[in-house]
């Protein structure tokens, strides 16, 4: 008698708790699908984003291609309810360059001789560098870029046929806002021929 | 002049021609002059919703073509004082007719009339397209099902890159118990998701079912809960600022008393 009242309310506990997933299950899955529906992404996008996000980190860090896992997913809040969509990747670092790392410290050397500004822009650059280091322990999911992407989702709600260049456009900055590493390689890139051109001239 | 309104959802089966025929008939009821025009040419079902399907003689293709005049292809429910019925064609398809001819059609409509409820055909093709092309507002139907609201939202989109700005949504079907056992998806939920003004929400109701099969408007019948969830969907169709009742959620001692002893 005892036990039977007790597998009763482990009954209800048990389907209070399986009822409540099977609505949010439907939540979670909806807004994914909205999104792409939204931003009129076809499948292949994932794969070209995550080709061109390898091409970039190959440059500065030997990267194992095969365990990179790149994939949309909805963020969960501090209190386990599913939040905005965020971009997720994960990207195992075999080691970093070597010319990186000498390029870095080139850099620091000629940031020191220009302009306040310029110091200002390797500060964020260094700061950046940080950021790619914590990768080595957690998969990288940085704060930033995540509050940046829920920003531009919820200005351009719903996806239209006639928008759907500029979302497209939209989408692609959000990438590059998303990894920072696009931008980084631009700045990376002319602050490598910078030092370059100097060496040449004082030849 | 009168105000054209689609009623539209992507997906099929969610209850867009009972919305429009309740919708109207309770509009009707509000001592408006109504006009349901089927757009869902092919298959046709808003005449047998609303039991006037033995009455046709000419159909919205005939007008559209000349064959006859507009007024001789509405019915009159007699059953209201002013609601008219334009029934699609069954035996044509939707190329039958184009976007141009429906905005003329409209427009001559609204004329006579202080509303017109279109029946969109499911889909986001020529249909769909021929059934906005006149329309000023639209009601989006959509259930709590996944299916149901990502269509919706599609929908939702090519209603904003048309001339159709601010869509409201009707929540139709919902379960108040399975919403508070959470296996169904709140109206919260989908108001968030979807993000367009609320206009209605419609619970299930077993009513439904036996008014249509009878060919009456649930509106007609006082005890079913969907008709009264209609009847407050015209009110705020007509601009009253009323709040949206959700069902499971209704106020007072008695609803309270109810929903302890599970009756809703």
């Amino acid at each position: 008698m005892f036990e039977s009242i007790i597998n009763f309310f482990k009954k209800i506990g048990k389907q209070d708790k399986e009822q409540v997933k099977s609505k949010d299950a439907a939540k979670e899955r909806l807004h994914l699908v909205l999104m792409q529906d939204r931003a009129n992404v076809s499948a292949d996008f994932l794969d070209l984003m995550k080709q061109e996000i390898i091409e970039v980190i190959k440059k500065y860090i030997d990267v194992d291609e095969n365990a990179i896992d790149v994939r949309l997913t909805n963020k969960a809040n501090g209190d386990g309810t599913t939040g905005a969509p965020a971009l997720y990747a994960n990207i195992p670092i075999v080691s970093i360059k070597e010319e990186v790392k000498t390029g870095m410290a080139r850099q620091k050397h000629s940031s020191e001789e220009k302009k306040e500004e310029n110091k200002e822009e390797s500060k964020k650059e260094n700061s950046e560098e940080q950021e790619n280091k914590e990768i080595k322990n957690e998969p990288k999911k940085t704060p930033k870029t995540e509050n940046k992407k829920k920003e531009n989702i919820e200005a351009a709600p719903v996806s239209v046929p006639t928008e759907v260049k500029q979302e497209n456009k939209e989408t692609k900055t959000n990438q590059k806002k998303e990894m920072k590493s696009e931008e980084k390689t631009k700045e990376k890139e002319e602050t490598k021929q910078e030092p370059k051109k100097e060496e040449t001239a004082k030849k | 002049m009168g105000e054209v309104i689609v009623i539209t959802s992507g997906k099929g089966g969610v209850g867009k021609t009972t919305t429009t025929a309740n919708l109207g008939a309770a509009l009707a009821m509000q001592g408006k002059k109504v006009a349901l025009v089927d757009t869902d040419i092919g298959l046709r079902n808003l005449d047998v919703v609303m039991g006037l399907e033995n009455r046709i003689v000419y159909d919205i293709v005939d007008v559209v073509e000349e064959k006859c005049k507009l007024r001789q292809a509405l019915i009159k429910d007699k059953r209201f004082t002013e609601l008219f019925l334009l029934p699609a064609a069954q035996t044509r398809d939707k190329s039958a007719v184009n976007e141009e001819q429906m905005k003329e059609l409209t427009s001559k409509l609204k004329e006579e009339f202080d509303y017109i409820l279109i029946d969109c055909p499911a889909g986001i093709e020529q249909g769909f397209k021929n059934a906005i092309a006149g329309a000023d507002r639209a009601i989006v139907v959509t259930t709590a099902e996944i299916s149901a609201i990502r269509d919706a939202d599609r929908i939702i989109g090519l209603l904003e890159s048309s001339e159709i700005k601010n869509p409201e949504l009707i929540v139709n079907r919902l379960k108040p118990n399975m919403v508070r056992r959470g296996e169904m998806m709140d109206v919260d939920d989908i108001v968030d998701l979807l993000s367009i003004e609320l206009i209605g929400v419609v619970p299930d109701d077993e009513y439904v079912v036996t008014q249509t099969n009878k060919g009456e408007p649930v509106v007609s019948n006082r005890k079913a809960p969907s008709g009264k969830a209609y009847l407050e969907i015209a009110r705020r169709v007509l601009g009253e600022n009323i709040e949206v009742t959700i069902p499971g959620r209704e106020k007072g001692f008695l609803a309270k008393l109810k929903r302890l002893f599970g009756i809703k």
